[in-house]
Order: structure tokens, then C-alpha cells, then sequence
């Protein structure tokens, strides 16, 4: 069968009743990507957001500071709210708010950073360089980056929270780290949201943190969905499957980040691109009728035999 | 930061390649036309060198010192340090390498810059003229947008590599020391580019391991001459 995005849209449009029978919402309208509310505010996050690792470090040159800009202009013209930097990601958050800026400030924006040192007296002033960074007065979610001096940080955060400097706290891991001191920490700490790897080939999550996120009403955000873009570079010399129609993906870069969506635990995957018809493709991924368990798992299957 | 150790290399690498180039457009445009001031220092460095000066090589080591300096900040402190925090931590290695060279300007046996006709000292010069010249040339060649290529003074690989062809053709046992920070910069700029997929990745460590040899032998053929 030929696929293409339209395709795949018309299909989504038809399905999106039991998308919405299954906790899903369009976020703002018919054509906006899917949304999952917060288990602790109810406040709807679409399940894809903008991540800014690598792609958003472009320093001061003004040519690929305004590539930027249009590829979060692309991103809130296709309904995406969450933007997700840190300070460890060079000048990806004065990128943000160059971008930001540039934009007006959308209303929509949900603002997602974290707080990134060993010292527990500089997370403070380095949040408050965040948010400068990124001109917005203040952030929607702050996390603890990595679980860097996590109880100190924590600490600070929730204070933050209580004095309603900040709407969401949370803490993030990548590449599979550290799971087992994750799992303590949202066992025993109030987080409003985790952030950890997930992707079609990395599925630890799947067997602890996930249904834990579920069960405490822990908002997931997935990071490396394409694991940096090399997924889709190395499945790319590949065929889709021939029941990819049933997956509602139009490419392969739609099919791994439906598998990392369809996943009743995940509130948000932050793929990070510098490319604006890669930031509507993936847009797009969050529409129609996602994949059961049933299909993910084939899903899963049909990758890991390639 | 915390636990480094569950880092891979590539994890490590903050920017991409686009970055990476879009940071010599930026450094080429706002530097023009200081690109033909620096060609023509080098060109007298190179002269005086082919002279065997003695006043000369006080020049040459102050000018040395400079262009480490020049580079730590500008080029490290500066601005590469926009989109990769940890040249900031490279930055005092290129200032004390200037100190190093400043330090050789001025000591009453200043080290000798001598050319000689032999292989390594043909190596040196040929060295000495691919960074001056060949080295922006190289990096047009592999892809580089005009904007983009590499320029010794304005971008740090082809001062180091000029630096490199230099100590080839010094002499004195304390110049031993200032290889130390071209070599280390030759592998980690490698090292960078190679991870960036960069075509170019091969230049530095390439030209190190040449001026490596070079002085290697020519100190061979010193020794061999003296004890014959």
C-alpha cells in the first residue's frame, strides 16, 4: 500500500474518537497533535514536544539562530507546547529565548528546563540565568538534570513550588542511568514529572519506571526517542513494514515516535531538530489512533529483526 | 559535572557540525580583514626563519606567544566557548603555551629557529606554508563554505599546526616542552572532528604525526653528524 502523510492525517482524523476514548485529546483543535492531561493539575501537554540538545547550541551566528526561530515557529504553529533545554546545553536556552522573542512570547509555550550543578548553593542563581536566558518570567517546569546533587535540589525546587516560582518540578536521567535511584526517588519524593530514555530499542523504562509513573500519576517525559537521530539513519536503509498503515506512520521517524507515544505511561517525547518539516513531521506523529499494546510489540519485534 | 563516567565521548559533543562551521563563518566575518595582516606575519615569520636571524627568533617566539594568547581568547574564551563551554577549560593551555613561547623571546639564550636543506627541515617548511596557505585550502576542498575555512590566527588548528613546523625547526632542550599542547590540541581537535564526521578530522593529527617524525629524524641526523 502507498503511504504518505496524507494518508496517514486522514486516517488520524478519523480515529481520533478512540483517541479519545483512551485518555487522548486533540490538544487545542481537530488538526492539533494529541494531548495526555497532568495526573496532578489535569493541564494538557501534547505528546510531542521540542528538545534542544545539539540542534539549539548554535552560538551567536545569526543565520542558524533564525533556523531556529522558525523551527519553534514551526513547532507552535502545529500545536506543540513543550520546549526542553538545560544549562548543559550550551547556548540552547539564549537560543530559546531569541527564538521566543522573535515569536512574541507565545501564550502556548510550556517551558521545561532544569538545574544542572554539583553545588547546591549555585542552583539558585543558575535557574534564575535559565530563566533570563530564556526571557520567560518564569518556567513551567524545572528539573534536576541527570540527578545531579538531587536532595539539595529537590529541596530548592519544591520550596520554589510552594512560593509558586515554578508550576512543575521534576528530575531527569538519560541513556538508561541510574534506574534503580530513580525508581527510590519517585517512590519517595513528590515529583510532578520524570524524564528518562525510551525509545524502540531502549525499553528498560518499560519494565519499572513506566508502570511506577503510572501509578503515582508522575508525568513522563521521554528523551532520545531516535536515539539522537541514529535510529532513523540506520533504519532508513530499510522497508517500513507492510502493515506500517496500521501503525499510522508515514515514515520511519513517525513509526519510532508513535511506538515512544502509544505508551499509556508517556505524557511527552522531546525529539530535537533543526529542521522545520522534521519538527511538522513529528508534529504530525501525534494524531489518529495510536498503536495497542499489541501493536507496539510488533512494532518492537519488526525492528529488532532488522 | 556528577558522574562523568557514565558519559560516551560522543555524549560530551554539546554541538553538530553545522554549529561548528556556522563558528568560523561568524569568526571570518567579523575578523576580515585581518586574515591578510596575519598572512603577512607569517610570511615574515617564514623569512626571517629561511634567514637564521638571531634577533629574528626572539620575533618569531614573541610572535608565537601572541598568536597562543590571541587564540586562548579570542578563539576559545570567546567565542568557541558559545557552543562548547569546555573550551573555556582549553583556553588557559593556549595562554600558558604563549607564556611559554614569551618566556623563549626573552631569555638571554633564546631557543634557534634554524632551516636546514635536510628532509626534516624541508618537512618543517612544507608544514610551515600548508598551514599558512594550504590549510584553508584543504578545508575548502573537504566542503567548506568560502565563509567557513580555516585560517591561522582566526581559527586555532592552523596556528598550531604552523607552531608545530616551527618547533621542528628549533632548537634547545626546553623547547621539548612546547610540544606538549600542539600535540595534545592536534588529537583532541581530531578527536572532535572525527566525532562530528567532519572530513577533515585527519588534518591536524596527520600534520602532528609528520612534524612528529620530521624532528624525530632531523634530531637523528643531528646526533649521527656530531658523532661522526
Amino acid at each position: 500500500m502507498q503511504i504518505n502523510r496524507r494518508n496517514v492525517l486522514k486516517g488520524s482524523m478519523a480515529a481520533t474518537f478512540a483517541g479519545t476514548a483512551a485518555g487522548l485529546v486533540p490538544a487545542r483543535a481537530m488538526a492539533a497533535p494529541l494531548a495526555r492531561p497532568l495526573a496532578s493539575t489535569g493541564e494538557l501537554l501534547p505528546l510531542v514536544g521540542l528538545g534542544s540538545w545539539i540542534t539549539f547550541n548554535v552560538g551567536n551566528n545569526q543565520k542558524l539562530l533564525d533556523a531556529s526561530a522558525d523551527v519553534m515557529a514551526a513547532f507552535f504553529e502545529g500545536g506543540g507546547r513543550m520546549i526542553d533545554s538545560s544549562p548543559m546545553y550550551g547556548s540552547a536556552q539564549a537560543t530559546i529565548g531569541y527564538g521566543l522573542k522573535k515569536l512574541g512570547m507565545p501564550e502556548t509555550l510550556f517551558s521545561a528546563d532544569k538545574v544542572w550543578t554539583s553545588s547546591a548553593g549555585n542552583g539558585s542563581p543558575q535557574i534564575e540565568q535559565s530563566r533570563s536566558h530564556w526571557g520567560v518570567p518564569k518556567f513551567d517546569l524545572v528539573q534536576v538534570h541527570n540527578l545531579v546533587a538531587w536532595r539539595e535540589h529537590l529541596e530548592l525546587l519544591q520550596t520554589m513550588k510552594t512560593a509558586g516560582d515554578v508550576k512543575y518540578i521534576g528530575i531527569t536521567t538519560s541513556h538508561g542511568r541510574r534506574h534503580t535511584e530513580l525508581e527510590d526517588i519517585m517512590t519517595s519524593q513528590p515529583v510532578d514529572f520524570v524524564q528518562l530514555t525510551y525509545n524502540v530499542e531502549d525499553r528498560e523504562a518499560e519494565q519499572r519506571l513506566l508502570p511506577l509513573a503510572r501509578e503515582r500519576g508522575i508525568a513522563v517525559i521521554v528523551n532520545r526517542p531516535f536515539q539522537r537521530g541514529y535510529l532513523v539513519e540506520r533504519l532508513s536503509s530499510s522497508p517500513l513494514p507492510d502493515w506500517v498503515a496500521e501503525t499510522g506512520a508515514a515514515s520511519w521517524a513517525q513509526f519510532l515516535l508513535r511506538f515512544v507515544i502509544s505508551h499509556p505511561a508517556v505524557t511527552c517525547a522531546i525529539p530535537a531538530t533543526s529542521k522545520v518539516a522534521h519538527v511538522r513531521e513529528n508534529l504530525a506523529a501525534a494524531s489518529g489512533q495510536l498503536p495497542d499494546a499489541a501493536l507496539r510489540k510488533r512494532m518492537a519485534d519488526y525492528v529488532g529483526q532488522l | 559535572m556528577a558522574d562523568w563516567s557514565s558519559y560516551s565521548l560522543s555524549d560530551l559533543l554539546l554541538f553538530s557540525l553545522q554549529a561548528y562551521i556556522g563558528l568560523f563563518e561568524l569568526l571570518n566575518t567579523t575578523l576580515w580583514p585581518a586574515h591578510l595582516v596575519i598572512l603577512a606575519v607569517g610570511l615574515v615569520i617564514g623569512l626571517i626563519v629561511l634567514r637564521r636571524n638571531a634577533a629574528g627568533y626572539r620575533v618569531v617566539w614573541a610572535l608565537l606567544g601572541l598568536l597562543w594568547i590571541w587564540s586562548g581568547w579570542h578563539f576559545f574564551y570567546v567565542q568557541y566557548t558559545a557552543i562548547n563551554w569546555a573550551a573555556a577549560y582549553v583556553a588557559p593551555m593556549f595562554w600558558l603555551q604563549g607564556l611559554l613561547f614569551g618566556l623563549f623571546a626573552v631569555v638571554p639564550t633564546c631557543p634557534e629557529i634554524r632551516y636546514t636543506g635536510t628532509a626534516a627541515g624541508r618537512t618543517a617548511m612544507m608544514l610551515y606554508l600548508f598551514a599558512l596557505i594550504g590549510y584553508p585550502a584543504a578545508t575548502l576542498v573537504l566542503g567548506r563554505p568560502l565563509d567557513s575555512v580555516e585560517f591561522p590566527g582566526i581559527s586555532a588548528d592552523p596556528g598550531v599546526v604552523a607552531t608545530l613546523a616551527v618547533l621542528v625547526m628549533s632548537r634547545g632542550v626546553f623547547t621539548r616542552l612546547a610540544w606538549i599542547a600542539p600535540l595534545l590540541w592536534c588529537a583532541l581537535t581530531g578527536l572532535t572532528l572525527w566525532m562530528l564526521g567532519s572530513p577533515e578530522f585527519f588534518i591536524a593529527p596527520l600534520a602532528a604525526m609528520m612534524a612528529v617524525i620530521a624532528a624525530v629524524s632531523g634530531r637523528r641526523l643531528s646526533q649521527s653528524l656530531r658523532d661522526g
